[in-house]
């Protein structure tokens, strides 16, 4: 391919319920989202919908349980996702394309499905946690407001996906942890519950939610599905962790009555409460729904550690924003620099060798492929998509290895719940090698997924026991 | 609808021997162009030079053989393929693990693997919407992925192929199948003609009628046999001075007019030789292998048939002389002109004179009873399956793809050194192995 490459971009995504519209000649009145309107008239829109139907219909023929999740045609991939009873998001990319002797050409099989419908479901994660359910809101109000939200809400979020650079790491979709030793995730722990209980005479259902070091987590008591979207939100739309003045940084706030919005204005300094207006910090306060329960997420950030807090809609009031910061202020000063320090352990550490590992069971990634990086090539993505892909959909494969024509091995292994993947590229290396390599990387990592394991939330034994098998890759 | 071709043959047989002066050993089944119809139609040797012309004959001749062919099969009873009774009404019919489906650009159906196409006709038409609606969009619709099942699309105007199956295989694969489905149509009315039924909106399937025989015998040889997969061809294994010598003998005896000759036995190659000009395609030759051992009427007798290659010309006819040399090994010959016959069934009888008088004929009926190749016979330890692929036209020794699977439970080590040791022995073996390709002869 030559000449001038047009990357994988959003060509258009949308959202309905195929129960409305049920008239001829109203069937737009199913479309409750479509972006980017001014691409397609209303006319087109209906269209895609009574397709998609189709194509669900048809295929539902096959496979009752599982319908249509994936198109693909030469110049796109589609993915369909249905996130509540009766509601749908459909989303499609264009494939990447170039010019190839003055003819148009079509990479058709770049764009991973597994990634598309991650892509979906965290977008639907994103929505749930700051507006619930949406057939919620249209028990409480109506179609039209709910189509109000969603245009307010998703435009934003859809408008900050680089889609060229969705990769393996969208589609694990894993939590970084720190690991820390046991005395300074004790001191953790006091801080943790001597702050809730100073405050929670005063305010009942004052607790942290989770506590962050940059763009790693400490310590959450929230449940996993919970914490996974909130630390999507944090790392990838607040980004915390990073200097925030540097990148697009957005930030739900709200406008009142339970409505959010995204803002660009949040805080950007390294120190204080993340909200719009320094002088009125509670009335921007977003309400976050976990699971039934609805409560204020408030975000506060020190030297680098980030602590968020949650609170009843009820307390608010009660809470004292200030006396918070300044119990809180004087431990983070004494713990920083130890965390500091196991950063730029693990920083170290993992720039030894190039490796993903997996857990499913805690969400824990742990890799030392910066992302985007020079060391992944499209190649390598793609055949770290696919090796995924195939643990996925294939559970009888456990193990794949790859040699790449530019003499690089990509090894892949899932056992369980864990995937591990290890790049090398040392040229002369055989199959042999490569494996027993690959061993001995299993063990120098073990040293640190014990300590990963001590940090693993306290609120979960149960899966923390399970975990103490983990350094047993093979 | 096999059996009918062949219990027609007898008649038709009888009906030439009169006219049969070239040979009295030849008794040709001539094949009209409906010769996927259901009932063969025989030609008298009169009528041989002026019908089979070089230039496809024109629709109206085409369909008024259709009348011929529907009236010369009233007295016989009905075939009833397996599954025919099944569809979108039956919950068994859902349950094959790959289906196919041929039908046209506007939807009307024309094959399915399992059941009626006509009782298919509005699951078809959905196919078709589907297809027809990303067309509209200037766009292909090229696959749809279901929980276990993939729906893959594969366009070819004026036809839509589409397979739904539920076995675990790549897209692009089955699409490949599609693609063999597709030359298999072709094959039988050239791309011209297909073309030019539908401008005339005629209803293609009067001119297939009966070859859904040769779609089924297709598909169940794609799913089994690796060679389609590899996009090439299985050769018989053949001692190399034997195959030479079969080659030369067969380069030696064909008539000027040949463009190819093969020698298969099975769906496997004995020998091949071509002008120097032209070359052929695996999938050309798959189809023809498959044409040839759908129907069990050819091991009776000469026969005398345009067929069209899709990969070497798509607009027009061939002329292919099958004999069966012996049981289960058959000679293919084929030439651009139509009044060839006679003079290609005497190539025949001077090579197989010649295979004769040197004992050929029993060394081949010796390779071809043997069982190809064995796990046993490589002597590598823990090998459980092997196949070689070596794409067509390229020499010996370039590229060749070795696939070879193990036991689970076999460690690493083993596992290495055994896929060494089958490197080795199909290194030492390679002139037995695949060499039908190694002589191509010079014209």
């Amino acid at each position: 391919m030559s000449g001038t490459i047009e990357d994988a971009s959003l060509h258009y995504f949308y959202i309905f319920n195929p129960k409305l519209g049920q008239k001829e000649g109203r069937e737009h009145e199913k479309i409750l989202y479509f972006y980017p309107q001014a691409n397609f008239s209303i006319g087109i829109q209906t269209n895609f919908v009574g397709l998609t139907e189709a194509y669900v219909l048809c295929t539902k023929q096959f496979s009752p349980d599982k319908p249509c999740e994936a198109i693909h045609t030469m110049k796109h991939t589609i993915a369909l996702r249905q996130v509540e009873p009766d509601i749908w998001m459909v989303i499609a990319l264009n494939n990447t394309s170039g010019v190839v002797n003055n003819k148009k050409e079509y990479l058709e099989n770049e764009i991973d499905d597994i990634i598309l419908q991650t892509t979906l479901q965290q977008l639907y994660d994103i929505w749930r946690l700051f507006n619930g359910p949406m057939s919620e809101i249209v028990k409480r109000t109506s179609y039209d407001h709910l189509k109000k939200r969603l245009d307010a809400f998703i435009k934003p979020y859809l408008e900050q996906i680089a889609f060229d650079q969705l990769d393996l790491f969208t589609s694990l979709d894993g939590i970084q942890f720190l690991p820390v030793d046991k005395n300074v995730y004790l001191k953790l722990l006091a801080m943790i519950n001597g702050t809730e209980i100073a405050f929670q005479s005063a305010c009942p259902s004052f607790r942290f939610g989770a506590l962050y070091y940059k763009d790693n987590l400490l310590w959450s008591s929230l449940q996993q599905n919970h914490i996974r979207s909130l630390n999507h939100y944090l790392i990838q739309l607040v980004k915390i962790g990073v200097d925030r003045s540097a990148v697009n940084s957005i930030m739900v706030i709200n406008t009142g009555d339970h409505e959010v919005v995204w803002s660009t204005k949040g805080q950007k300094s390294k120190s204080g409460y993340f909200t719009e207006s320094m002088s009125s910090v509670k009335t921007t306060l977003p309400v976050i729904h976990i699971g039934e329960q609805l409560c204020y997420m408030i975000i506060y950030e020190q030297r680098d550690t980030v602590c968020v807090f949650l609170v009843n809609e009820e307390d608010l009031d009660q809470l004292k924003l200030e006396e918070v910061r300044e119990s809180i202020s004087s431990h983070i000063d004494y713990i920083y620099p130890v965390l500091e320090t196991n950063y730029s352990k693990k920083s170290f550490m993992e720039e030894q060798y190039k490796y993903i590992f997996f857990n499913q069971m805690n969400l824990a990634i742990k890799a030392s492929l910066k992302l985007k990086g020079v060391e992944l090539t499209k190649e390598t993505l793609k055949i770290l998509n696919e090796m995924h892909a195939d643990f996925e959909n294939r559970p009888d494969i456990s193990e794949s290895t790859v040699k790449t024509q530019n003499d690089r091995w990509i090894v892949g292994r899932k056992t369980d719940s864990r995937e591990f993947y290890v790049i090398f590229d040392t040229k002369t290396t055989s199959l042999l090698e490569i494996n027993g390599n690959q061993d001995t990387n299993v063990n120098i990592l073990k040293e640190s997924f014990h300590r990963l394991i001590a940090l693993v939330t306290s609120n979960n034994i149960q899966s923390s026991k399970q975990l103490q098998q983990l350094p047993v890759i093979n | 609808m096999s059996d009918q071709l062949g219990s027609s043959k007898s008649g038709a047989v009888d009906q030439l021997n009169g006219n049969n002066a070239g040979s009295d050993k030849a008794k040709p089944l001539l094949i009209g162009d409906e010769n996927n119809s259901s009932s063969s139609i025989s030609i008298d040797d009169e009528d041989d030079s002026d019908k089979a012309s070089l230039v496809a004959p024109t629709i109206d001749e085409m369909l008024s053989k259709i009348d011929e062919t529907t009236l010369a099969n009233l007295d016989k009873p009905m075939m009833v393929r397996k599954y025919q009774h099944e569809d979108c009404s039956t919950p068994e019919w859902f349950e094959h693990s790959k289906h196919v489906f041929i039908f046209s650009l506007s939807g009307k159906p024309i094959y399915s693997r399992y059941g009626d196409e006509v009782q298919l006709n509005t699951f078809m038409a959905t196919l078709s919407a589907m297809s027809s609606f990303v067309e509209s969009q200037k766009d292909e619709l090229r696959y749809i992925n279901a929980g276990a099942f993939k729906f893959v699309f594969l366009h070819r105007d004026p036809l839509c192929l589409v397979s739904i199956y539920n076995t675990s295989e790549p897209p692009q694969i089955v699409s490949a199948q599609l693609e063999y489905m597709h030359a298999l149509v072709v094959s039988m009315l050239t791309q011209t003609n297909m073309k030019a039924v539908f401008d005339a909106k005629y209803d293609l399937r009067d001119l297939l009628g009966g070859t859904d025989k040769f779609l089924d015998n297709l598909m169940k040889t794609i799913d089994n046999d690796t060679s389609i997969l590899l996009n090439s061809v299985n050769c018989l294994r053949l001692n190399y001075n034997t195959r030479n010598e079969i080659t030369t003998i067969i380069h030696n005896n064909r008539h000027e007019s040949v463009l190819f000759a093969l020698l298969v036995a099975g769906n496997k190659l004995v020998s091949f030789v071509k002008q120097k000009k032209y070359s052929l395609k695996p999938q050309d030759i798959h189809i023809v292998m498959n044409f040839v051992s759908s129907t069990s009427s050819f091991r009776e007798s000469e026969t005398w048939t345009p067929i069209c290659l899709p990969n070497f010309n798509d607009a027009g006819f061939l002329h292919l002389y099958i004999c069966y040399i012996m049981p289960d090994v058959c000679l293919l010959l084929f030439s651009a002109q139509a009044e060839a016959f006679y003079h290609l069934s005497s190539s025949k009888d001077a090579i197989v004179k010649e295979l004769e008088s040197r004992n050929l004929l029993e060394e081949l009926s010796k390779a071809v009873q043997n069982h190809g190749y064995s796990v046993e016979a490589t002597g590598v330890p823990y090998l459980l399956h092997f196949i070689q692929n070596e794409t067509v036209m390229v020499a010996v020794a370039s590229s060749h793809e070795l696939y070879a699977t193990f036991s689970p439970l076999e460690s690493k080590q083993n596992v290495f050194d055994s896929f060494s040791q089958l490197l080795q022995w199909i290194k030492d073996n390679e002139s037995n192995i695949y060499n039908p390709f190694l002589k191509i002869l010079k014209d």
